[in-house]
């Protein structure tokens, strides 16, 4: 099913009412609460991404509901999200001689991608460990890549030949 | 207006007058946190009882205002927090950062 997002703040809160509606009734009700919430952790910061991030006026959402998974897909016309971050100049993570980049870093938390193809890459969180229960001045305050991360089983960003972009996410349901 | 002030002994509790807390208001949260902090409150406890839902814009807001605090020798904490919500704080590891209580009797010396 398809649902266009206007990306302004006004539109959020109902197309998540309009989106996870649909998932419910597709499913006939028949889906656990945890995996409801994460659908809406998802579905928000997908949204949020595009205002904040897209430059344009909407996206495109795609939902799909196998027997075992609900697959979530936000497409925008607008700048490449990549390019940019797979700059060969950027300075070296650690992690990069196995194809693996440091997107940011802070005291809990570090995001990171790892390209799949020219194409695409996929993201996901590794836990820093030793964090003592105080803060400190290095935590971030950008958590939207992260939720999407850690309420999935599979987070994608592909920039699409057309030069559109995909951002895709996938949620077992058992 | 976000947030709802009262004192609670030597604490100010700040209860968050919203429900769902996200990209519409957060902006406005933070502003009143940092007026809070900067009027010179050493410990303020905020409130979600109401707070049925937050996103990472509202997130990147409170950690904001609790690195803001820090740098001004205060304190925040967090009180009447819903399951889903502490999920969420778990599920980003942010609940290391936050001192969580149940409730405002909680916080040792309230």
């Amino acid at each position: 099913m398809q649902f266009i997002f206007e990306h302004t703040a006004g539109a959020l809160l109902p197309f998540l009412h309009k989106a996870g509606q649909h998932i419910k009734n597709t499913l006939s009700n028949n889906v656990t609460e945890i995996v409801m919430h994460k659908c809406k952790f998802v579905l928000t910061e997908l949204c949020t991404n595009g205002i904040k991030h897209s430059g344009e006026p909407q996206s495109i959402f795609d939902i799909t509901i196998s027997e075992k998974t609900i697959t979530i897909q936000r497409t925008d016309a607008g700048a490449a999200f990549f390019p940019a971050t797979l700059n060969p100049k950027q300075e070296a993570s650690p992690n990069q001689s196995q194809g693996i980049i440091t997107l940011s870093e802070d005291d809990i938390n570090r995001l990171n991608m790892q390209p799949i193809d020219s194409k695409t890459v996929r993201f996901f969180v590794d836990e820093v460990p030793s964090t003592s229960k105080k803060n400190s001045p290095t935590l971030g305050e950008h958590f939207g890549l992260i939720i999407i991360c850690q309420s999935s089983n599979n987070f994608t960003y592909t920039r699409l030949a057309n030069g559109e972009n995909q951002f895709r996410v996938s949620i077992a349901l058992a | 207006m976000i947030l709802e002030n009262k004192k609670v002994g030597h604490i100010l509790e700040a209860t968050i007058l919203i429900t769902e807390a996200n990209l519409t208001n957060a902006e406005q949260f933070k502003q009143e946190m940092f007026d809070l902090i900067n009027k010179g409150n050493q410990h303020i406890s905020l409130n979600f009882v109401r707070v049925t839902y937050i996103d990472s814009s509202f997130l990147g807001a409170m950690v904001s205002s609790l690195k803001h605090a820090l740098g001004k020798g205060a304190e925040i904490y967090l009180t009447d927090l819903k399951k889903d919500i502490i999920d969420l704080l778990r599920l980003i590891r942010v609940d290391k950062v936050f001192k969580i209580y149940e409730r405002i009797n909680d916080i040792t010396g309230a």
